[in-house]
């Protein structure tokens, strides 16, 4: 019986993978997910750092009206610059990110102890002004407060009776992951994407594609039961997902660690390997279901193309969910470890924190998972010992 | 041996065979002539256990085809409708698949696959991938690989359809050559002329239904004709759908 199976495991083998294309596709389609996200993730997020990090360019209208704020800003590593005469104009083009005007009546307020008008000018629909805007606006509170700090002194006054509340934010969770927690909470949909993606291709060729090459019935006239058949290809298509899956999630994790990267995405990796293969471990199962659906779906369709428009329905909603999850911020719930995809997406998220791995929950999220996958096999199995297999079409 | 009894089958409310039976008898060709869309494709593949009739049953070498399907298959060598062949592998690894499937490896299998490629004269070919082959050539791998078990029983569902003269001289030698060597040959086809030349039994159906049978003889006798293709042609009402 085994040596049945592997019999036609490893014809399947040899005569899909030596469909050099369709392999090359079925790689490309999962490996670029990992790059892509690092990619714009990362360059997101180095954007963001270098804005809050580096020297403040600062157009000003009216910088003579106010010595003392200039040379406050300056000290804080704030280049000030003359602003254009059109500064709505500059704004509105993206020359300018920001512009901060000191009005006529500044100084006069300012020695009467008057709130002194300052504008700060900007595009609110430019989202990369976000960063120096804030930073601009945080400044000047902060030379408000110095001053305020000053002029309470100087009558006599303890500057801690108008900070009435003293406010501390504690973190609770058990490690802090920082940006890269954030780019790790997109390894389910790594490893999703991949799972529903990897075999594609082989799952139709072996199943639709068979059939619309007229190869199906020819097979079927061996004198073997027919379970040996979806078992043999299932095989097949399991082990090239499980490689193009793990190819996909050891890219991330690359991606991540080398030090180039991580300069250039201003992203640190700091987690336990142990993490990770837990991580990995909680979510092959998917794989399992991921095939065994493909399986179900490829042998019903009339033909190759349906085949495809199927499936691919079904990586969408395969990975979809977990692409929200990883973005939205959605609590867990008990039911949800019923859901295959959505389950393993907070049991990795909660591995990922260090906290400790709720046992049931993962029993309840591998059998559901690993039920689905044997009971699609299992429709796969009644179809093909049906006379409807060699009708279809 | 072959043995049909009171086969029927209907695919909605098309009723594609209505009744039939017949035997096709150890060592003999046994000629299935129709015409096209008489039913003929049905009662071969009710015969090979893809189909499920409706009522009747079909033996191989007394086993019941759907209470023992993969016992019958063993005993089987079918050249069907549908014959596609794996694009990426050789004319051989075409062939030794079968073989595997039928459990056989090893120097046995590699003789038996070598001397079916001697047989059908398909050296030239063996060990090119498929992908590209002519019908003719194609027609070659299906009927190697099935017979790489040296089964029994043999049964070609329109063995000729596409060839062009010479190969279709060439098969007619080998269905020949299958009953020199003891096989039980069932083949199916619309061209009389073939089935007239071939056959030392005929099974005449039209419109899911056995309108005769017997020897070239005894047709020539049932309907006065000398002429043994003016007899099927008496039989069937028709020239329409034969060749």
């Amino acid at each position: 019986m085994l040596s049945t199976i592997w019999v036609i495991t490893r014809k399947e083998m040899i005569d899909n993978l030596r469909d050099r294309r369709s392999v090359f596709n079925a790689l490309l389609s999962v490996l670029l997910n990992p790059i892509l996200y690092v990619v714009l993730f990362g360059f997101l997020n180095s954007a963001f750092s270098e804005q809050a990090e580096q020297t403040l360019e600062l157009h000003v209208i009216g910088a003579e009206n106010a010595p003392n704020l200039i040379a406050f800003l300056a000290q804080q590593n704030v280049e000030i610059l003359p602003a254009p005469d059109n500064p709505e104009q500059g704004l509105l083009s993206g020359e300018l990110d920001v512009v901060l005007v000191i009005e006529e009546g500044y100084a006069e307020a300012f020695t009467a102890g008057e709130p002194a008008p300052v504008q700060v000018m900007r595009d609110g629909s430019n989202d990369g002004s976000t960063v120096l805007v804030r930073r601009t606006e945080q400044l000047l509170e902060a030379y408000g407060q110095r001053t305020a700090v000053l002029r309470l002194l100087a009558r006599g006054v303890s500057p801690t009776l108008v900070r009435p509340l003293q406010v501390a934010a504690v973190d609770v969770s058990s490690q802090e992951l920082g940006a890269a927690g954030t780019l790790l909470d997109l390894l389910p949909v790594i490893m999703f994407t991949a799972a529903f993606l990897g075999g594609f291709y082989m799952v139709i060729d072996m199943t639709a594609g068979e059939r619309e090459r007229e190869s199906l019935e020819p097979l079927l006239l061996n004198p073997i039961p027919r379970w040996m058949f979806v078992i043999g290809k299932y095989i097949t298509a399991l082990a090239f997902t499980i490689v193009a899956t793990f190819l996909a999630t050891g890219l991330f994790l690359f991606l991540l660690g080398v030090p180039f990267i991580q300069d250039l995405t201003q992203l640190q990796l700091n987690i336990a390997p142990g993490r990770v293969v837990t991580a990995v471990l909680i979510i092959t199962p998917v794989i399992f279901m991921a095939v065994a659906l493909q399986m179900l779906i490829a042998s019903y369709a009339r033909n190759v193309k349906e085949a495809q428009t199927y499936t691919q329905i079904l990586s969408l909603a395969g990975f979809m969910p977990a692409l929200f999850l990883a973005v939205l911020p959605i609590k867990s719930a008990a039911w949800m470890n019923f859901v295959p995809t959505i389950g393993q997406v907070f049991l990795v998220g909660q591995v990922m924190r260090g906290d400790p791995l709720p046992v049931a929950d993962v029993t309840i999220s591998v059998v559901v998972t690993m039920l689905v996958a044997v009971i699609a096999l299992a429709a796969s199995i009644r179809l093909y010992n049906r006379e409807q297999i060699a009708l279809i079409g | 041996m072959i043995q049909v009894t009171n086969l029927s089958k209907a695919f909605g409310s098309v009723q594609a065979v209505k009744d039939v039976s017949f035997t096709a008898p150890n060592g003999r060709i046994t000629g299935l002539l129709g015409p096209n869309g008489a039913g003929k494709s049905t009662t071969m593949r009710m015969i090979t256990g893809i189909l499920d009739p409706d009522s009747g049953t079909a033996h191989i070498d007394d086993i019941h085809v759907q209470k023992n399907r993969v016992a019958a298959q063993k005993r089987l060598g079918t050249l069907p409708d549908k014959r596609g062949l794996y694009q990426r592998l050789t004319s051989r690894e075409n062939i030794a698949y079968y073989g595997h499937l039928h459990g056989l490896s090893g120097a046995k299998l590699d003789g038996r696959v070598n001397y079916l490629i001697n047989l059908l004269d398909m050296n030239d070919i063996a060990d090119r991938v498929t992908e590209g082959f002519s019908t003719g050539q194609k027609v070659k791998v299906a009927i190697a690989r099935s017979l790489v078990h040296d089964p029994p029983n043999i049964l070609l569902d329109e063995p000729t359809m596409g060839l062009d003269v010479m190969s279709t001289r060439t098969m007619r030698g080998i269905i020949r050559q299958l009953r020199e060597e003891g096989h039980t040959v069932l083949f199916s086809s619309h061209i009389m002329q073939e089935v007239a030349s071939l056959c030392d039994n005929i099974v005449i159906i039209a419109d899911g239904l056995v309108v005769a049978q017997g020897s070239p003889d005894e047709l020539r006798k049932q309907t006065n004709e000398a002429d043994l293709e003016d007899a099927f042609v008496a039989v069937i009402g028709t020239e329409e759908g034969l060749e």
